[in-house]
């Protein structure tokens, strides 16, 4: 069993996504229309992230199971 | 080229045609077949802080890249494979352009994802930019809504996975 459950991954994807949200405050202010991120949709979008990334450890240790046991 | 600018380049270059054929097929109402602002946030610099006129920023699309990935396929680790992932953010106002119609933005929403998925399904075998610069193969990916309803804003997060084959190592 080597799916683990990592909370600075989340920390790391959010803190990506806060980042965007900066560049896009920005860009906003460049453009003189708010077309900013809300903090809602920086979290949305963490949470998608972290959810894909899960996925894939979660996919590549069943990949690993079958190899494993076909083999 | 980079890859950003490349795939801003296929957008802006490819873009007019796959509106007028939405047009044409009746998918998108001529109102809503417009040119949105392509944004390189990477170019934002000072001398670009203008005011932008409202009425001629119909949509704004924003590209972020996500990832780069390259692996060496061959027994000899000769040549190189590229996949990129991009994040592409469709930002759409509900102003008074809209007049009466209160889908006005939604409409223009979905008329500006259906474009951009027609552009990226049209060069989904490949893009070549005037300097020679090239994807091998586009994947148009997942949706997300991500709607403001505070600043009247609505919004479509894209997933796009780009990928070269077989370049050549040096």
């Amino acid at each position: 069993m080597a799916i683990t459950i990592d909370l600075s991954l989340f920390n790391k994807l959010l803190s990506i996504q806060k980042e965007r949200q900066l560049i896009m405050n920005d860009v906003s202010e460049n453009l003189g229309i708010d077309i900013s991120f809300s903090d809602e949709e920086v979290m949305k979008f963490a949470l998608e992230d972290y959810q894909k990334a899960i996925k894939k450890q979660i996919d590549t240790e069943v990949e690993t199971w079958m190899k494993s046991l076909f083999s | 080229m980079d890859e950003v600018s490349l795939l801003l380049d296929l957008l802006s270059t490819q873009w007019g045609s796959n509106a007028i054929a939405l047009k044409n097929a009746g998918v998108i109402n001529l109102s809503h077949a417009v040119t949105p602002d392509f944004i390189d946030i990477r170019t934002t610099t000072a001398n670009k802080g203008s005011r932008v006129d409202l009425s001629r920023t119909p949509a704004t699309i924003v590209v972020f890249e996500d990832s780069q990935n390259i692996e060496y396929p061959t027994a000899n680790y000769d040549i190189r494979n590229e996949t990129y992932s991009f994040t592409i953010h469709i930002r759409v106002l509900h102003d008074e352009r809209g007049g009466a119609d209160a889908s006005h933005g939604m409409d223009r929403l979905r008329a500006i994802y259906l474009i951009l998925r027609r552009v990226i399904e049209s060069k989904r075998t490949g893009y070549t930019a005037s300097d020679g610069s090239k994807f091998n193969q586009l994947f148009f990916g997942s949706r997300t809504e991500s709607n403001d309803r505070g600043k009247r804003l609505f919004g479509y997060k894209v997933t796009l996975e780009a990928k070269r084959f077989a370049l050549a190592l040096p």
